[in-house]
């Protein structure tokens, strides 16, 4: 039931939805092969560069990184290998009150100061032991509290870097404060017989780290570079100081857990790559960061690129795929043009131009529309013909003269008191007007014609007193077969009148009727013994269709045998033969149909297939 | 129906190419020169000025905008300022960054000469008895004068009864000057006991020089505030060379020369704007409008910090404090 419903749906959105041209209907199949085309290849061309071009930015990112590294790495361990040097070349090596432990202290720190601040030796209480370059100590820096003091005392055997911070030792009198990194670690100091634990500080200046990040971090694309301690604190970050604020956050405490590689993580809901180095001796990790929607933004001009591809193509394709689709369509659609013109009432002026094909159809409807034109022209004129005859046939039904005189013998057969034969002609009459009315009907049954033609010739025999015989020999099997009416009695009559009319009795005229059934055909033929014709004649009498006889019922033969094609087809009719002074023989040919009411329905209204005559 | 077809065909073209034209002026709209902005400030070298020249810098790198930061000594007036303006303008400025200059006309000057180009009003608002037109970000001044007596009153107990206080400000003709003597003086109302006596009140236009002098030849006060970046400056100078008969200043100020006395005990306390954020405020704002020149530029109401010395090598204090 489903099934029957949607199919009915189906024809009916067909029916409902108008027929496209052939035009657009080529158009839109290339243009939707084509964008489809188009648009799979931009989208799997499109994937790649954008996998591409993130392989090659984290790849870029992490050469920068490595390349840092390395220069960060090199930093430090010169600053370390100041740290190095003034510990085991100084701080071991000379009493804390020998004066040329701040000499050397000073020669040193004169080799580095473009990225030292100070370099300073701290007793564990805090105390200035040493410095460089020399510098009042600010009152009360309260070192033991300081962050770095602290660290190098908690952790005895290590060198300890420090987060950025601002210098809180001394006052060099320029009223400036310096941003370092302190680098301290616990030393042993000389102090006579004695060896304390002391601090030495290494203050590098922040500005040698913040200028190496800085310059990576030079480009406009939304990328960054920062650098955290192991903790999460950040040593550098472009955005520092809008961190501290709580303006801008950064995601330190997952980086800062990370080995060296590359991973993604998500700030503020933002997915990113991040690329970690370790940076030796600190435990800092140097991160490089790519925002998603720096992929985005890179690749944000080859995807207006490809959409304008795709759009300029789509545009160039739209304008030759009319073309093309024309150039298809327009043979096809002249063709229609000059149908739509002949269905107008116009000529038969079909247009075939293009394909092989197109002109090939073109050719054949023209072909068609004149052989239409021509069987029109064919069915007019058999109309035509067929009223004519019809209208003949039924004048012959009641031809005056013929009425006239079978009248006139039967008054003088009932002045001439011979009633019996009067009664005979009257009724034999009656017959024959009631055959040839038929109640309108033009096809009989056979038996009825055959009657019909009885009753003529025994009124004709009473005429003509006899002088000619008629014998009647009919196949009973053939006599309920349908026939066309009013086909014997004119050839009967014409037996009458141009073969044994004129003969005298002794003469022995005589007419023949014959009927068999051959094959899937009914053949009568009506031979008469008279006076014949040449084979001119007989094969003009079948011309002559302008001629109308008067002596008889003023049906000629044409008009016979044109009723019985026009039934039955050219193949059937009548043939003549004759020979004179010998008779004439005249076949009647037509297809054995047995009457029925149907039958004789069909046949008048023309439905069975009339075949051509051979 | 072959015009139907032919008319859909065009249009159809036609709208593609709208597309295209739209596409193309899309991918090069991001290739255009970074817009200018000019930064007009009074005296823009003064050390008061780097954490917000530091905060407008960070902004215009991540906004990809030309930050031009205008040379100026002490602006006076609405005539001096005019002339920069127009400077300015003419070079292609696309925007601007303006502290109004002090006295009457600022506003009708700025509105006239700035046209449709525009401009963001930092530090203080024209001195013209009536909201500015213009969008301002700046501290509330008042509050700050508030916060500075408050300070003062919590070094002493909640009461200054007794205490002959000396007022310095060099922003006379100004807002913001106003502003702040006002709120100072409510702040000192606010105190238990007697009011303090304000001894005198040294009000000079910004610019003026020798500022220190003059405050050495006031009458002995024991506290000193001062209202602004150069008064506190110059009180402090005047407590470090010791010609302030050790009174103890308090003063509102953006320099770090203020942070420095303030370390060696020549200022007491300090209020402090968060001048960083108003810059980075200012430039992103900026940057918001001239992409979408429908956008409303909005001001802000800039964060105000007190820090005595004890606070200012604080890990959270360091960034606030000390420029890089």
């Amino acid at each position: 039931m489903r099934k029957g419903t949607r199919e009915k749906f189906r024809m009916l959105k067909r029916a409902g939805r108008p027929p496209q041209g052939i035009q657009l209907t080529v158009m839109v199949t290339f243009m939707m092969v084509s964008l489809i085309l188009m648009l799979s290849t931009s989208l799997v061309l499109y994937q790649r560069f954008a996998m591409s071009y993130r392989d090659t930015t984290l790849q870029n990112t992490e050469n920068a990184l490595e390349q840092t590294q390395h220069t960060l790495e090199d930093y430090l361990v010169s600053m370390r290998q100041v740290s190095d040097a003034v510990c085991y070349n100084v701080v071991t090596e000379l009493d804390v009150s020998d004066p040329s432990l701040s000499q050397e202290l000073g020669l040193i720190y004169e080799s580095s100061q473009d990225s030292l601040v100070s370099i300073a030796l701290y007793n564990g209480s805090g105390s200035l032991l040493a410095a460089a370059p020399v510098a009042s100590q600010k009152t009360d820096p309260n070192v033991t509290s300081q962050e770095w003091f602290q660290t190098a005392m908690a952790g005895i055997e290590n060198v300890h870097f420090s987060t950025p911070h601002v210098q809180n030792l001394f006052d060099d009198g320029t009223k400036n404060y310096y941003w370092v990194i302190s680098l301290s670690r616990a030393v042993e100091v000389q102090d006579g017989d004695e060896t304390r634990m002391g601090v030495l500080l290494v203050d590098m200046n922040y500005s040698g780290i913040s200028q190496i990040m800085d310059q990576i971090n030079e480009t406009t694309n939304g990328q960054y570079y920062y650098l955290c301690d192991s903790e999460g604190n950040l040593v550098y970050h472009p955005r520092k100081v809008q961190i501290s604020e709580g303006i801008a956050k950064e995601n330190t405490a997952f980086a800062a857990g990370c080995t060296d590689g590359v991973y993604q993580d998500t700030l503020l809901g933002e997915k990113r790559d991040i690329a970690v180095r370790s940076i030796s001796y600190t435990g800092w990790k140097l991160v490089g960061v790519i925002p998603g929607r720096d992929y985005s933004s890179r690749i944000g001009n080859v995807q207006y690129f490809i959409i304008l591809f795709v759009l300029v193509a789509f545009m160039l394709l739209l304008a030759v795929n009319r073309l093309v689709a024309g150039r298809i369509s327009r043979p096809i659609l002249q063709l229609d043009d000059s149908v739509k013109a002949y269905e107008a009432g116009e000529k038969p002026k079909i247009v075939s131009v293009g394909p092989a094909e197109v002109r090939h159809l073109g050719h054949s409807i023209q072909k068609s529309y004149e052989q239409i034109d021509v069987l029109m022209k064919q069915i007019v004129e058999e109309q035509n013909e067929r009223r004519k005859s019809e209208f003949d046939a039924l004048q012959s039904q009641i031809n005056p003269h013929f009425l006239y005189n079978t009248l006139d013998s039967i008054t003088w057969m009932v002045e001439g008191g011979r009633n019996e034969e009067a009664v005979y002609m009257i009724s034999e009459l009656a017959r024959l007007l009631r055959i040839s009315l038929s109640k309108g009907h033009t096809i009989l049954s056979l038996e009825d014609e055959i009657q019909h033609a009885r009753s003529y010739m025994n009124i004709q025999k009473v005429r003509y007193r006899d002088r000619f015989a008629v014998a009647y020999d009919i196949e009973p099997a053939i006599l309920s077969c349908c026939t066309v009416k009013l086909i014997l009695q004119p050839i009967l009559e014409n037996a009458i009148y141009y073969g044994v009319g004129e003969m005298d009795e002794d003469d022995g005229g005589k007419i023949t009727v014959t009927g068999i059934r051959t094959g899937d055909d009914v053949e009568i033929t009506v031979e008469d013994n008279g006076q014949g014709m040449t084979k001119e004649m007989a094969e003009n009498v079948l011309k002559e269709d302008n001629v109308v006889h008067k002596h008889g019922s003023g049906v000629g033969l044409v008009n016979v045998n044109s009723r019985i094609q026009l039934i039955f087809g050219k193949r059937y009719g009548l043939s003549i033969e004759s020979e004179p002074d010998v008779g004439t023989k005249v076949h009647i040919r037509f297809p054995a149909v047995l009457f029925t009411p149907e039958n004789q329905k069909e046949l008048e209204q023309g439905r069975i297939p009339q075949k051509e005559g051979t | 129906m072959k015009h139907g077809g032919h008319r859909a065909f065009l249009l159809t073209e036609i709208l593609l190419g709208i597309c295209v034209a739209a596409l193309l002026l899309l991918m090069f709209r991001g290739n255009e020169t970074p817009e200018r902005v000019a930064v007009i400030v009074s005296d823009s070298d003064s050390g008061e000025w780097n954490r917000f020249f530091a905060g407008i810098k960070q902004g215009a790198a991540e906004q990809n905008l030309r930050i031009v930061i205008t040379a100026t000594d002490a602006i006076t007036d609405a005539e001096d300022e005019r002339a920069i303006l127009a400077q300015e303008l003419s070079a292609g400025a696309s925007a601007l960054i303006v502290q109004p200059a002090p006295g009457q006309g600022t506003e009708e000057m700025l509105e006239k000469a700035a046209g449709s180009v525009p401009v963001m009003l930092v530090r203080d608002v024209p001195p013209s008895g009536k909201e500015s037109d213009f969008p301002v970000s700046a501290p509330d001044s008042r509050a700050c004068g508030l916060r500075l007596a408050e300070m003062m009153l919590e070094d002493y107990a909640g009461s200054l009864s007794g205490k002959k206080i000396g007022i310095v400000s060099t922003a006379e003709g100004t807002t913001l000057g106003q502003k702040t003597l006002e709120g100072f003086s409510e702040g000192l109302r606010k105190g238990t006991g007697e009011e303090p006596e304000v001894a005198w009140t040294l009000s000079v236009t910004p610019g003026t020089s020798n500022v220190k002098q003059k405050i050495a030849e006031e009458s002995r006060v024991d506290l000193v505030a001062a209202l602004d970046t150069a008064a506190s400056d110059a009180a402090g100078e005047a407590a470090e060379e010791k010609s302030l008969w050790g009174a103890v200043v308090y003063g509102i100020s953006s320099s770090e020369h203020s942070v420095y006395c303030l370390d060696h005990d020549d200022i007491a306390g300090l209020v402090i704007p968060n001048d960083y954020d108003c810059g980075w405020h200012c430039i992103t704002q900026i940057a918001e409008k001239l992409q979408n020149s429908r956008y409303e530029i909005t001001g802000s109401e800039v964060e105000i910090r007190t820090f005595r010395r004890e606070d200012l090598f604080e890990k959270e204090n360091e960034d606030f404090l000390f420029m890089d």
